[in-house]
């Protein structure tokens, strides 16, 4: 395959005829010559010959195209495509031992800057870093080939130990891992091989090595003579750093936990999505959209973090975390602070969940920020890894609106009759949303069909009212009231009523209800609770007279507690010199337990303790002690 | 010898005096042709069709009344103007205001309001307009609300016309028992809009007869406009009655005219005379009664006059926002 290739902007006679399988040699003078068209063309023929005989053809064809272009379209191309085509030109062209500068160069400054973002920046998460370092790893392959035979050892060498590095330094010795980190960081892989290599066949490549070289002596040195604070001029603490970075087998394990989870929850999922849907499609899921709001209003916990990652066991834990209040006005929120083991399965027994919080209730308002701890007195009894949360339960109010279109019976017919839509004509939306103000809880709102007609034959409309959590770590602890407004000329009949409502006189032309709240179907709210109810028939006198559509809205206020919380991992280690203790203390420890065991009546009495038991002092359900500080649990025969 | 020195000197002299002239005259030949192309073009820049396109009533609001945002319990007015762009009267035409009783407050007394707007016309080639302004106070949002938007409705009912004439030809020659008449020939026509939202956008001619021709005419009508059209003389849709069954769609068929003769004298036979469009379109036949025309007249250019009588409605809808009073920072 031959490309021959010219520029408008070049003499024909300095034009060379390019055959397949030669490289081309650097030339500054025809630098600008080759960036443009030529690498374009080249590039684009050389694609060409990898992908198969098909696309050489195209590929010379493009050649062509380019040439056709003159010297503004090849420009273009050129610096677009010519820069990476061009640069893989080597791969298929480059001929044994020889280097392409254009690619050298290009691989060095592509390999230099994924460097610089993952060891100094630390921007990759790991599965990133194998996709940026599996792709390096093509990109050298595919370039250097040819001109460097042993490419494929040096790939994978330098491919696992970019990958596996992260890990190592993880294991330190003193400050080894430091240094280490310092190393990686002064001794980018890819750029210092690839430079090694080219260093007789690309200018300047061995000299730059050696300045970088330097450079990074002099920042190693300024590093620890100035008390490891001080790295390209910023105070950058390499420890903190490294226990930040997070290794590529603690993302695969929290990979795993996480899938696992995700997993266990799929048939919950598509049952409650499945209820949901079926529930809109029938009527029983009101959709509302919150309110766009330059700041979501609630109480918000942030930055909740354990005061150590790992703690031994029985060792007291705390953890923190950021109450932030953001609320219109004056309005003041009571709020209650907690804090508790996620995973409650654990642990057996009451007296490892005896915490203490600091602030525990209190009002915010506003904007206030309070910040939080919380001390698991006695910490956990088995080594392992724990999830604890930090939570919050505050009140706060949702206001629901719904903007209702009512039009004569007639006109709505007249109108549909000659197919055409009411929304159309009156130049108004078809669906109305329901917009419910910012904040942890959706209240939806919905009518059967909008817009709703008024006439003697009309089919009385159902109003429906949907809660739902609309925070994903949090939910409804109990809802306190539910105020729905009518327009006036509206009435509901609480004898159709999905659940028990009340008048509840009259406000500034609306008919107030309220919804009886007193239930257990109130309280603890996990998935979302719908209320319905029919309107009592509505006469046409309930129309504006002078519009031909009546525009009024129906609206909701509800009150309620809400318990936002926020999880934080814990590892609990095993305390060896407590094993030594234990071990010489098992006889004693075993006739204790000899003596809590036993049968009085009808209830089984079994130590959940090493320690002294106290007989009968909680009652064992569901595995967990409902009682704290004892030790000992009955359970019923 | 001097003699004629001073004779070539005025020669020369009176040369450049004629030279001079010339010059000027050219120069004022030249400034009348532009003030003349001037005047031609201002005199084609005057030249308004007023029968052309589907213009109608134009009902837009002022630039801040009302404002794109106004905060809770703040007045505000809402000025519109109404503007007769089409080239037929409107006498008793209703402007409504819709608006969310829970979010706004009507202050003016009125929330309805009869407008009356001249068309164009050859001595009035301006626009017919009115400016109408509803006054209103927004009310305190929810609490914990932070923006509300809220929707107004300007819903406009008018009578309205629309008259279309077109050069037919009536060809009596249809068994061409004589030489062919050159006089003219029967064609479609078709127009864009005559001033009106409600268009005749097409008829179509066809002659049968015998010792007497009847000329046969269908006419397509179609609503152009961005409103709907109701029965002439019917101002439901500004009300809460709404568009009735009835009323909605219909276009009355006022008049025909085929030169002298007329559907309201009883020359001509139109049918249906209480047109009902479908999907915005309507299509008449119209025919001359019998033994009017002989065949044996010679054919001739004449005109025919469609007149049509309509209600007719639009509402637009103007968005605003509410805002919460603390937002004022």
């Amino acid at each position: 395959m031959s490309a021959s290739v010219s520029s408008g902007m070049m003499p024909k006679s300095n034009i060379p005829t390019v055959e397949s399988g030669q490289s081309v040699p650097w030339n500054p003078k025809t630098s600008i010559w080759k960036a443009r068209g030529y690498k374009a063309a080249t590039g684009l023929g050389t694609a060409g010959k990898v992908v198969g005989k098909g696309a050489v053809t195209a590929g010379k064809a493009a050649g062509r195209g380019v040439k056709k272009m003159g010297k503004g379209m090849a420009a273009a191309a050129g610096t677009a495509g010519g820069f990476l085509l061009g640069s893989l030109r080597n791969k298929g062209g480059g001929s044994e031992g020889e280097f392409s500068p254009g690619s050298v160069w290009f691989f060095i400054i592509i390999s230099l800057t994924a460097h610089i973002f993952d060891y100094i920046f630390n921007a990759f998460s790991p599965f990133m870093r194998v996709i940026v370092y599996v792709a390096l790893a093509f990109f050298a392959f595919m370039l250097f080939q040819k001109a460097l035979p042993n490419i494929l050892r040096a790939t994978l060498l330098i491919t696992i130990g970019n990958l596996l590095m992260p890990t190592m330094l993880q294991f330190s010795i003193g400050r080894s891992n430091e240094i280490a980190l310092l190393v990686i960081i002064f001794l980018p892989m890819w750029p210092l091989y690839i430079s090694l290599m080219a260093k007789d066949k690309v200018k300047f490549i061995g000299t730059l090595g050696i300045l970088w070289l330097l450079f990074c002596l002099i920042l190693t040195l300024n590093y620890f003579l100035a008390d490891n604070q001080q790295f390209l001029g910023a105070n950058i603490n390499l420890g903190d750093s490294l226990k930040a970075r997070k290794t590529f087998w603690d993302e695969v394990k929290d990979f795993v936990q996480t899938s696992k989870e995700d997993f266990s929850s799929i048939p919950e999922q598509i049952r409650t999505s499945w209820n949901k849907s079926m529930n809109y499609a029938t009527a029983g899921y009101y959709q509302g959209q919150e309110e766009a709001v330059e700041e979501p209003l609630g109480v918000f916990l942030n930055d909740v973090l354990s005061a150590s990652e790992n703690y031994f066991e029985n060792e007291k834990v705390t953890i923190w975390g950021t109450l932030k209040a953001r609320n219109i006005g004056k309005n003041s929120m009571s709020v209650k602070v907690g804090c508790g083991l996620s995973d409650e399965w654990k642990v057996e027994s009451d007296m490892y969940r005896e915490t203490t919080v600091y602030p525990e209730e209190f009002e915010m308002e506003g904007y206030d920020q309070v910040d939080l701890d919380c001390m698991f007195e006695n910490g956990f009894p088995e080594w392992g890894t724990y999830d604890v949360n930090l939570n919050a339960t505050f009140s706060f109010e949702t206001y629901a609106r719904l903007l209702t279109y009512w039009i004569d019976e007639d006109s709505a017919r007249a109108i549909t009759r000659e197919d055409e839509d009411v929304p159309d004509v009156y130049d108004l939306p078809k669906e109305p949303l329901s917009y419910f103000t910012s904040g942890p809880v959706m209240v939806g709102l919905g009518l059967g069909e909008q817009p709703m007609k008024v006439g003697q034959s009309s089919i009385i409309p159902t109003l429906g009212l949907t809660l739902e959590s609309n925070w994903f770590e949090g939910k409804i602890a109990k809802v306190k009231s539910i105020k729905i407004l009518i327009p006036e000329e509206l009435s509901l009949n609480v004898e159709a009523c999905s659940d028990s409502v009340f008048v509840g006189g009259k406000e500034d032309k609306f008919n107030v209800y309220y919804v009886d709240v007193e239930n257990s179907k109130f309280e603890n709210i996990d998935n979302y609770i719908t209320i319905r109810c029919k309107f009592n028939e509505v006469s046409n006198n309930a129309l504006d007279p002078t519009s031909p559509i009546t525009l009024r809205h129906i609206k909701a206020v509800v009150e309620y507690d809400y318990v936002v919380y926020e999880e934080v991992e814990i590892e609990i280690e095993k305390d060896v010199t407590k094993q030594d203790e234990e071990e010489a203390t098992t006889t004693s420890n075993k006739e204790e337990i000899r003596e809590c065991s036993g049968t009085e009546d009808s209830y089984n009495y079994e130590c959940m303790s090493t320690k002294e038991c106290e007989v009968a002092e909680g009652v064992l359900v569901d595995g967990i002690c409902t009682k704290s500080n004892s030790y000992c649990c009955r359970t019923e025969v | 010898m001097e003699f004629a020195q001073n004779q070539t000197h005025i020669a020369a002299e009176q040369k450049y005096k004629m030279n001079n002239v010339k010059k000027c005259m050219f120069v004022c030949f030249v400034l009348v042709l532009i003030s003349l192309a001037g005047c031609s073009q201002q005199g084609e820049w005057q030249k308004v069709e007023i029968y052309k396109g589907t213009n109608e009533l134009d009902v837009s609001v002022m630039k801040s009344a009302p404002p794109d945002e106004v905060y809770e319990d703040e007045p505000f007015k809402i000025v519109s103007k109404v503007s007769n762009k089409g080239a037929y009267q409107i006498e008793n035409g209703i402007l409504t205001l819709g608006y969310e009783r829970a979010f706004i407050d009507l202050t003016s007394s009125r929330k309805s309001v009869s407008i009356s707007l001249e068309g164009k016309s050859p001595s009035n080639v301006w626009d017919d307009e009115e400016i109408i302004t509803f006054d209103l106070r927004s009310k305190y949002l929810d609490k914990n609300s932070e923006i509300h938007t809220t929707t107004l409705l300007l819903t406009s009912c008018y009578d309205y016309e629309t008259i279309a004439t077109f050069s037919v030809c009536i060809d009596t020659n249809i068994f061409e028992t004589r030489p062919k008449d050159t006089t003219c020939t029967v064609t479609d026509k078709t127009s864009s809009g005559q001033g009106a939202p409600v268009a005749v956008t097409r008829v179509e001619e066809d002659i049968s007869g015998g010792d007497y021709i009847t000329p046969h005419f269908t006419i397509y009508i179609q609503n152009r406009g961005r409103g709907y059209v109701m029965e002439y003389g019917n101002r439901d849709a500004c009300t809460s009655k709404g568009i009735g069954k009835d009323n909605f769609n219909v276009v009355n068929l006022y008049d025909v005219e085929l030169g002298e003769f007329s559907l309201r004298k009883g020359d001509l036979r139109c049918s249906p005379e209480l047109i009902k469009l479908r999907d915005n379109e309507a299509k008449i036949r119209c025919s001359l009664e019998r033994n009017t025309i002989k065949s044996t007249d010679p054919s001739y250019i004449t005109s025919l006059k469609v007149h049509l009588q309509y209600g007719y409605t639009r509402t637009d809808s103007i968005e605003m926002n509410i805002l919460n009073d603390q937002s004022k920072g």
